[in-house]
């Protein structure tokens, strides 16, 4: 028995062992659909992981963007210009520096008004024309009335002569005073612009240069007056205020000004004005070029919209959800002429290509229309698709009638163009990151538009590669984008630019489907400054 | 015409063409093998349907080791397995009469029974009496092996084989074609 039951392995394997069975061909097909929808499904994952990584770098720029919006907010030190000199527009007076030299450290001191004008003798000895140890002529500080300066006489004859000079001096001063206060108020006046001329300024010098003249002038004065007396004219210094003539001889007239103290006087100038003088050095970029290589995945979006419908298939929804796209990207290389240290132009040439999948359908014998040629030829079996359509040979015997159909696999269809930007770029730098602003038309030249369908005609397999017809040689495109640049060295940086791309003309004509294109991507990179 | 090698590299790439003739060149063997396993041959394309998809699925975790039919034969073997789990609550008890038709020792069973008419009789087995058979006959698979490949113990798998190879002598039987040998 058991003999018998070990014959049974035997008999069941050698007789079954080696033998073959052709299956169904609806075996076949099934499966052949279950790949396309493998690969849709597997095209749908790369989608949503490039917008899952889209999104992630997205999030990741905008944390950039808080970043620097948040050190830009940080407050600007300002640096008070070190230069306490009398700010008459830029004009120093001669007798100020000398007042400056000696002004010392004055804590403490309040605000007054400074009107002085003070004659001092070189010949007093008193205390009130002369506390400096230098022997230097100083203002002393008065309270804040004005009075006339009293001058004290040493001995009763020597002051009824010092006084007598002193009137006579006087006289001849307030004449050489009028025409000082006339230059003085041509130096208050405002410069060119409107502005006042504050210390630090770029125009001092050349102010300086003008008014050279002026400050001869009334060195000549002093050389003058050099042995007779020392005059220390003191000017008001007030912003947007001209005085004319006569109010200022009126206000400011000799011998009634309070002595004030060269310290006073500079510490008094400064409160008075009440913008602290600032220090802008502004940094200067010079225009110059760079160039950049990128690369650019992309998610694309067609807009279909009703083109030559003529048969039953040509219709722009069947043709747009049957169609899905595989991939979709560009690089190139980006050159860049930058003017200041905002703007730029840009251009260059990019490489771009898009790879979809038509999903399988019945294709139907048409009469081939090329064109230029409006009558039907041929018949031939059609297949349309987004970009455009194809005409494929029956590879049988029989020539197909019109309307018969044959089974179209999934197929595959590829454009590829060249682009060629021209755009402005708005960059703002803080430190070594910058945000760029991006915008440019865009001119897509056609370099390939290929389909390869694989037909099944009477069980017989075909695999065709055929260029896509009614796609245009040329259609443009806007591009708008906002990102990121990180500086590496001053000449090397890395920048991440999410892009959108949109179609300003449709990319065929004459097609059932007319079809408009847009993308979405992240544009990478390296760009060196030449 | 490619060769196997080029093939698989190709269906690697997921080229349709490569897919088409591969399939092509191993689907009658594996049929035959999923009809070994399976009741009717709805159930054998569509076991090969679905062993197919797989084989393409995983076609790039094939290493060259070992024959590469062997290695879609169990792709095919694991599908069919699988189809019978799902469906062993439905399968009906089968009574075995063994007091009839025994056939002598000295008799050796001849069956000038076709392949397909062998496969027939193999699938009127219940599934896991055809499952331990075919692991067993066919695969070369011992019974620790069939027992943790289809979930049950050795015991259960001995007698199994033992059960499904007396439905089987019985069914041979039946169909009347026994030779006696000349020598004898």
């Amino acid at each position: 028995m058991d003999k018998n039951l070990h014959n049974i392995d035997k008999l069941f394997k050698d007789g079954i062992e080696g033998h073959t069975d052709q299956p169904d061909d609806f075996v076949w097909n099934n499966l052949d659909q279950q790949l396309d929808k493998q690969e849709m499904h597997l095209a749908q994952k790369k989608n949503i992981l490039l917008k899952r990584s889209m999104l992630a770098l997205a999030a990741l720029f905008i944390i950039a963007l808080i970043l620097l919006v948040q050190q830009y907010r940080k407050p600007v030190e300002l640096k008070p210009s070190s230069d306490t000199a009398a700010v008459t527009n830029g004009q120093q007076q001669p007798v100020s520096d000398e007042v400056q030299q000696k002004s010392g450290a004055s804590a403490g001191d309040k605000k007054q008004t400074i009107k002085a004008e003070q004659k001092i003798s070189p010949e007093a000895t008193t205390e009130n024309h002369l506390n400096n140890t230098n022997d230097q002529p100083v203002l002393k500080q008065q309270p804040s009335t004005v009075t006339p300066v009293p001058t004290k006489a040493a001995t009763e004859p020597a002051i009824v002569t010092e006084q007598k000079v002193n009137r006579e001096n006087k006289l001849s001063l307030k004449k050489e005073q009028l025409q000082k206060n006339k230059a003085i108020k041509e130096s208050l006046a405002l410069n060119k612009k409107g502005k006042p001329v504050l210390p630090g300024d770029e125009t001092i010098a050349q102010q300086k240069e003008n008014n050279q003249p002026q400050e001869k002038k009334t060195s000549a004065i002093k050389q003058e007056l050099i042995g007779k007396e020392q005059v220390v004219p003191v000017s008001i210094v007030e912003k947007n205020i001209q005085y004319t003539e006569a109010a200022f001889v009126k206000e400011f007239r000799p011998g009634t000004l309070p002595a004030v103290s060269p310290q006073l006087f500079n510490q008094s100038l400064l409160e008075r004005n009440t913008a602290t003088p600032v220090v802008i050095t502004k940094k200067k970029i010079k225009p110059g070029f760079s160039v950049a290589a990128f690369y650019t995945p992309e998610r694309l979006t067609t807009h279909v919209e009703t083109g030559e419908k003529e048969h039953r298939e040509d219709d722009k929804d069947a043709i747009r959800e049957g169609e899905q796209v595989k991939y979709a990207g560009s690089f190139g290389v980006q050159v860049q002429y930058r003017f200041n240290q905002r703007w730029s132009v840009l251009s260059g040439v990019s490489y771009s290509k898009t790879t979809s999948v038509i999903l399988p359908r019945n294709i139907y014998a048409r009469p081939e229309r090329r064109p230029g040629a409006p009558q039907g030829g041929d018949l031939k079996y059609k297949l349309n698709c987004t970009a455009g359509y194809v005409y494929i040979s029956p590879k049988s015997a029989t020539t197909p009638a019109f309307g018969d159909s044959i089974q179209a696999s999934q197929s595959t269809n590829t454009l590829e163009y060249f682009g060629v930007p021209l755009g402005i770029k708005y960059s703002y730098q803080k430190g070594k990151f910058a945000v760029n602003a991006v915008t440019s038309l865009n001119m897509n030249i056609l370099s390939n538009g290929k389909l390869q369908a694989t037909t099944v005609e009477q069980s017989v397999k075909t695999l065709s590669n055929v260029k896509i017809e009614g796609l245009k040689p040329v259609y443009f495109s806007g591009m708008i984008g906002l990102g990121v640049e990180y500086f590496l060295t001053q000449r090397i940086s890395v920048f991440a630019t999410p892009v959108k791309t949109f179609s300003l003309s449709s990319i065929n004509k004459n097609t059932p489907a007319d079809t408009k294109r847009g993308s979405f991507g992240l544009q990478t990179g390296i760009s060196i400054k030449l | 015409m490619e060769s196997l090698q080029q093939l698989i590299q190709g269906c690697i790439k997921a080229d349709r063409h490569c897919q088409s003739l591969l399939y092509t060149r191993f689907s009658p063997s594996m049929l035959v093998v999923c009809l070994r396993y399976s009741k009717n041959r709805e159930e054998a394309e569509e076991i090969l349907q679905e062993g197919f998809l797989q084989v393409f699925k995983s076609i790039h975790q094939f290493r060259g080791e070992g024959s590469f039919e062997g290695w879609v034969r169990k792709i095919m073997v694991n599908c069919s397995l699988q189809k019978i789990r799902s469906r062993s609550h439905l399968t009906p008890v089968y009574t075995i009469d063994q007091s009839k038709e025994e056939p002598a020792d000295t008799e050796f069973i001849y069956a000038g029974l076709s392949a397909k008419e062998l496969i027939g009789l193999v699938q009127e087995l219940p599934p896991m009496y055809r499952a331990v058979f075919n692991l067993y006959v066919f695969e070369g698979m011992k019974h620790r092996e069939i027992a943790e490949a289809l979930g049950v113990t050795e015991g259960t798998s001995k007698s199994n084989l033992s059960d499904a190879r007396r439905i089987l002598q019985a069914a041979v039987l039946k169909s009347n074609v026994i030779a006696k040998p000349h020598n004898l």
